[in-house]
């Protein structure tokens, strides 16, 4: 091949993807570049182009009604959809970057296969690569459905969620009817400092969201342990029967067992009935008034002691034997050994299941909006109750409000407190060196 | 020997002082799922009673489920469910069982940044998303169907490798060695050798994904917009329980419910062992 | 490894066509301007017309019935009318989450009206007008109406609540005044329910005392910390404290009206219920007067109905509308009336013999004179009064004018 036409090949390649590969025989390759190419085009003349140009003010047009004489109605008159310009933007964005992503590679692909041409090598077909797929490149097999579901699925509507508090999205700009726009940190600046009543609210719902999380998460983790340590206890009888039951809990769903507990607690109860015919009180007790917040952490109790009571008997039965024998050896005592092994060794093994069960309980929606709602309400709060997590209040600000933009700001702020917390716990106590160590 | 008799004597007394403690407990425990079963066999109708034992028993409230279909078609729902049950529950497994693979297995730059990446984005609340999560679905035209539901509740599995990476790590590395060595790729290794290998941790994301459809409503009702032949049954039982409707179907709904339970506890006591096993993998061959 | 990561993306940009490719089909609305075309014309007869309608659960056997109905009314077009069950409380979150998605025509509450129309969700009712204002109850009409322009079609209008008693223990005599009521149950041991925790109930104090309005800006203006406000506030706990008030609600009185309970206050969906449970002891009145700053004040209340809305974003607006007239019409609301107990906003039907003779419904209609439209009440309202109420049953330790004055300005934040 002469210098020239290595010259107009490389040139076209950077018009049409996959020429560079196609003209030096990689034609399988050259083709799916192109196709890339041309969905790409497709994708954004008929869908991208027209939401990327409104994303910079999110629609301007807005839907207005003309009268139709020969019908006798008002007839709407479609306006630009603010929401859907913000998501299939942001979509288009996503493809955007990846195709030029797309595009760089093809560059470089192309001077590649110049160069192994130039050298006399033959660049790798087809059937080369598609083999390494199967070895050395295998993590792309395995990870290629799960990052497209991902993506679709889970980075997408975050990105989009992120990009709502930047925006004024509200009840009062509530698409289709009206528009909504960006409008900067407004959103941030009012939780924190413009809007005392709410930054307060803010500021007390968070106390108690990290209460009730450190909280609820150290009595099923004790309790757990506990009851698997009872239950695993030399001459206890009929030990798998006992296991079952607290079992049973977990496979009831949640909407169902927590709203039964509701009634069973509720003023008019049947605990406070049967509490009244035995004579033991004669006010009924206001679980869920006058000791909301015990109630509710207990209610969680019962919810996940059996998970915990689960695994730490798995691990209680495979804490190597010899760490108990040596230390028998050294003349300790049976509340010794627990102290000084079980329970480090326990510690150790489940310090990962610890902080997933934390952050589950910061974002434990379920407990509360199916067991309390939030409830009792209370005027130190602004729109919210005083057993109301932060999840619990965004959601109520989303459905009850409508009001897209302090609930996404909310998420935000969830989202770095929970984030930060969890990447370095997991990387302090339960990811790096361990999992070598075990290899 | 009085001593030894003392000792025996206080042994065995502990022994039962324990027992009844975990009477009582199992007692706490169970109280809520036995009020359950009361109330899904009481004749009289109502959300409330203020007396514990039904006056009158009977087996009509589970009939009804599946006789009375025209308000409530509860055989239709069960289906539904259980179909997007089996799915979601094959394509999570995979999805968590591939992702896990590849992070305990295999190396490749980037591979630490996104299993940071993974865990973290695993914690933004998700219903914020809803409304965008149903748009990307109209997109694809799959609001109002099965196949919708099945994609959501599995599209994000990834987000829960760790457990599964835990297990696998316990597996020593000189099996795939010698594998290798042997000649194999490392898509033999995963399929020949390391699934195999891996029963517990299978049964349990297997299960723990099985049971998820069953019990969310939310997301359910955003999707399928009132097309009530496609609800699940946390959805349509959760019908029942509007204002105008609670007195007469409470009792119903509670009916339904064991319906719906009894075949998860039951799958989940089979399956107990596993679970276990699963979950505690980084210790129970460490 | 490039390569390979460009295969990946190659597939995934495929993909992203593919769902491109599928959105490109006239029904997702690309942005700009974009007429919606009514093809119906002005000429009926010969069309085939697809109708979604959203109803509730226990209300589709109605709904089916009604469409029979339209259908053998309308023999000039055929109609494929398809429903859905959306309660009528999720309409509003249901169609805004995705309004071209949405029913043609939706049943939905009175207090979503400001919102819908906010969010430019309904059509304004324009064909046959006229009648639908002469036809129906004017406070009905009101409530339909925004801005002077009719809105929705008046459906039902029986939202509210008023006062159930046992006749045998509570004379008619009695249960006009509350502190008869506390009175005859102390002296009987039996109970009174009235839940002061449920902003929507505890209303009626603060009605009873107060004003309520709405600002241009769309926020709430109530003057419930004046020294009426306080009186209603301190009559409230005087009630909570009498020793025959208990907590609970619907429920409760389902079960225990008659046993242990006296009298209640609950709306027309517990009408059955209490039938059953009391018997020839059914009664049932106006919500009675209480002694407010020592004086007898008639309790107040909030009442409302389900209205009837045709989709903006409907492609049949003409049909849906159509169809909307005639399920809120006489002859519908006889029917529903009949088959559900459901009240009727049509002047015809709420006269009938049937209607008059509903106990529920006519205590309703005695309360509904002292009852303030539920329409134009704000959600930071529900939250604050709620919160209010939620003091008073826990018992208020402080003093209540400082609640009140954070209460009022929670609502009107």
């Amino acid at each position: 091949m002469g210098q020239s036409k290595a010259k107009v090949i490389t040139g076209l390649n950077f018009a049409v993807m996959g020429a560079g590969c196609a003209a030096r025989g990689q034609v399988a390759k050259g083709i799916l570049l192109f196709a890339a190419q041309c969905s790409y085009i497709c994708f954004m003349v008929f869908f991208g182009a027209g939401y990327l140009a409104g994303f910079r003010t999110l629609g301007v047009t807005e839907q207005t009604a003309a009268w139709n004489e020969s019908l006798q109605i008002n007839e709407t008159i479609k306006g630009d959809n603010s929401m859907l310009i913000l998501l299939f933007g942001i979509l288009s964005l996503a493809v955007t970057a990846l195709f030029i992503y797309l595009y760089i590679v093809n560059i470089r692909l192309g001077f590649k296969a110049l160069q192994a041409e130039r050298e006399g090598r033959r660049p790798p077909t087809f059937r080369e690569d598609l083999r390494s797929l199967w070895n050395d490149k295998y993590h792309l097999v395995l990870l290629t459905l799960p990052a497209i579901g991902l993506l679709a699925f889970t980075v997408l509507p975050q990105i989009f969620m992120v990009c709502m508090a930047f925006t004024n999205f509200d009840k009062t700009h509530q698409p289709p009817g009206k528009l909504f726009t960006w409008v900067g940190f407004d959103n941030f600046k009012e939780i924190f400092w413009s809007n005392p009543r709410k930054s307060q609210t803010f500021l007390r719902i968070l106390g108690w969201t990290l209460t009730w999380a450190v909280t609820a998460t150290a009595t099923c983790y004790f309790g757990g342990i506990a009851l698997a340590l009872l239950i695993n206890k030399k001459g206890i009888r009929l030990k798998k029967m006992w296991r079952s039951f607290f079992v049973i809990t977990i496979a009831v769903p949640q909407f169902v067992s927590l709203l039964l507990i509701r009634q069973f607690l509720n003023d008019n109860g049947t605990l406070n009935i049967l509490l009244q015919n035995w004579g033991l009180i004669d006010q009924p007790i206001m679980f869920f008034r006058d000791y909301a917040r015990q109630t509710v952490l207990f209610v969680n109790f019962w919810i996940g002691v059996p998970y915990t009571m689960l695994i730490t008997t798995g691990i209680l039965m495979n804490i190597p034997a010899d760490l108990y024998e040596s230390a028998r050896m050294d003349g300790a005592g049976p509340f010794l050994t627990f102290r000084k092994i079980t329970v480090p060794y326990m510690f150790f093994v489940t310090a990962p299941y610890l902080i997933t069960q934390f952050v589950g309980n910061i974002n434990n929606f379920n407990v509360i909006y199916l067991l309390t709602g939030g409830e009792p309400k209370s005027l130190d709060y602004y729109k919210a109750g005083k057993t109301d997590l932060l999840i619990t209040w965004l959601y109520k600000q989303t459905v009850d409000e409508q009001d897209y933009k302090l609930a996404s700001t909310l998420g935000i702020i969830i989202f770095i407190i929970i984030g930060a917390f969890s990447l370095l716990s997991f990387n302090l106590f339960a990811g790096g060196g361990k999992e070598e160590n075990f290899q | 020997m009085k001593s030894q008799g003392f000792y025996r004597f206080r042994k065995t007394a502990a022994n039962v002082l324990c027992h009844v403690f975990l009477g009582v407990l199992s007692a706490v425990w169970l109280i809520p799922i036995a009020w359950l079963i009361l109330n899904s066999l009481r004749e009289e109708r109502g959300a409330y009673t203020s007396y514990v034992i039904p006056k009158g028993f009977t087996l009509q409230n589970y009939v009804n489920l599946f006789t009375n279909t025209k308000t409530y078609n509860f055989p239709q729902w069960f289906l539904n469910t259980f179909i997007v049950a089996v799915l979601s529950c094959l394509i999570t497994t995979l999805i968590v069982l591939m992702v896990s693979f590849v992070f305990s297995r295999l190396r490749f730059p980037s591979r630490r940044k996104l299993m940071n990446i993974l865990l973290v984005l695993g914690m933004f609340p998700g219903f914020m998303s809803m409304v965008a999560v149903y748009h990307i679905l109209k997109l694809m035209n799959l609001t109002q169907t099965l196949t919708g539901l099945v994609i959501v509740y599995s599209a994000g599995a990834a987000l829960v490798y760790y457990i599964a990476k835990g297990f696998f790590d316990t597996i020593p590395r000189s099996v795939d060695e010698a594998a290798t060595i042997d000649g194999a790729s490392k898509n033999t290794i995963f399929w020949r050798i390391t699934l195999p290998m891996s029963r517990p941790i299978v049964v349990y994301t297997l299960l723990t994904s099985f049971m998820a459809p069953w019990a969310d409503f939310i997301f359910v009702s955003v999707l399928m917009k009132g097309k009530v032949d496609k609800f699940t049954v946390a959805l349509g039982l959760r019908q029942m329980l509007e204002r105008e409707t609670v007195s007469e179907y409470f009792t119903q709904f509670c009916a339904g419910s064991v319906l719906v339970s009894v075949p998860l506890v039951i799958l989940f006591l089979l399956t107990q062992k596993n679970y276990v096993e699963g979950i505690t993998g980084g210790s129970t061959k460490g | 490894m490039k390569k390979l990561l460009a295969l990946t993306l190659a597939s995934l940009l495929l993909l992203a066509f593919a769902a491109g490719c599928v959105s490109a089909s006239p029904s997702a609305g690309t942005p700009g301007g974009n007429t919606n075309t009514d093809g119906s014309g002005s000429q009926p007869g010969g069309e085939t017309v697809d109708l979604l309608v959203w109803g509730p659960q226990e209300g589709m056997e109605f709904l089916n019935k009604a469409i029979e109905e339209f259908k053998n009314a309308h023999p000039e077009n055929t109609y494929n009318i398809t429903t859905a069950i959306v309660n009528e409380g999720d309409a509003k979150s249901r169609l805004l989450e995705d309004p071209e998605a949405g029913a043609d025509v939706f049943a939905f509450a009175d207090d979503q009206l400001r919102d819908l129309v906010g969010a430019g969700a309904l059509y304004e009712i324009t064909r046959n007008a006229g009648d639908i204002k002469s036809r129906n109850v004017s406070t009905a009409v009101d409530i339909c109406t925004l801005d002077g322009k009719l809105m929705a079609y008046p459906q039902t209008g029986d939202n509210g609540y008023f006062l159930y008693y046992d006749k045998s223990v509570i004379s008619a005599e009695d249960a006009k005044t509350l502190d008869a009521i506390l009175a005859r149950c102390n002296d009987t041991g039996m109970k009174f329910i009235y839940a002061v925790n449920e902003a929507w109930i505890t209303a009626s104090w603060f009605l009873a005392q107060g004003t309520l309005g709405l600002g241009d800006d769309g926020k709430q203006i109530v003057d419930f910390n004046n020294a009426n406000g306080l009186a209603a506030a301190e009559a409230m706990i005087a009630m909570v404290n009498s020793g025959a008030w208990v907590t609970g609600w619907n429920e409760v009185m389902t079960d225990s009206m008659g046993d242990t309970i006296a009298a209640g206050v609950s709306g027309t969906w517990m009408a059955n219920d209490m039938i059953t449970k009391l018997g020839d002891n059914y009664a049932a009145t106006k919500l009675p007067t209480a002694t407010i700053g020592g004086r007898q004040v008639q309790l107040s209340s909030f009442f409302g109905g389900k209205l009837v809305g045709v989709n903006s974003q409907s492609k049949v607006a003409v049909h849906a509308m159509d169809f909307a007239d005639f399920l809120t019409g006489e002859t519908m609301q006889a029917l529903n009336f009949e088959m559900r107990g459901i009240g009727p906003t049509n002047i015809k039907v709420a006269d009938s013999a049937d209607v008059k003779a509903n106990i529920a419904l006519a205590a309703f209609a005695e309360q509904a004179k002292y009852a303030y439209p539920q329409r134009d009440v704000q959600g930071s309202y529900w939250d604050a009064v709620g919160a209010f109420g939620s003091e008073v049953v826990n018992g208020i330790t402080g003093s209540p004018q400082s609640l009140l004055d954070e209460m009022v300005a929670q609502i009107m934040e």
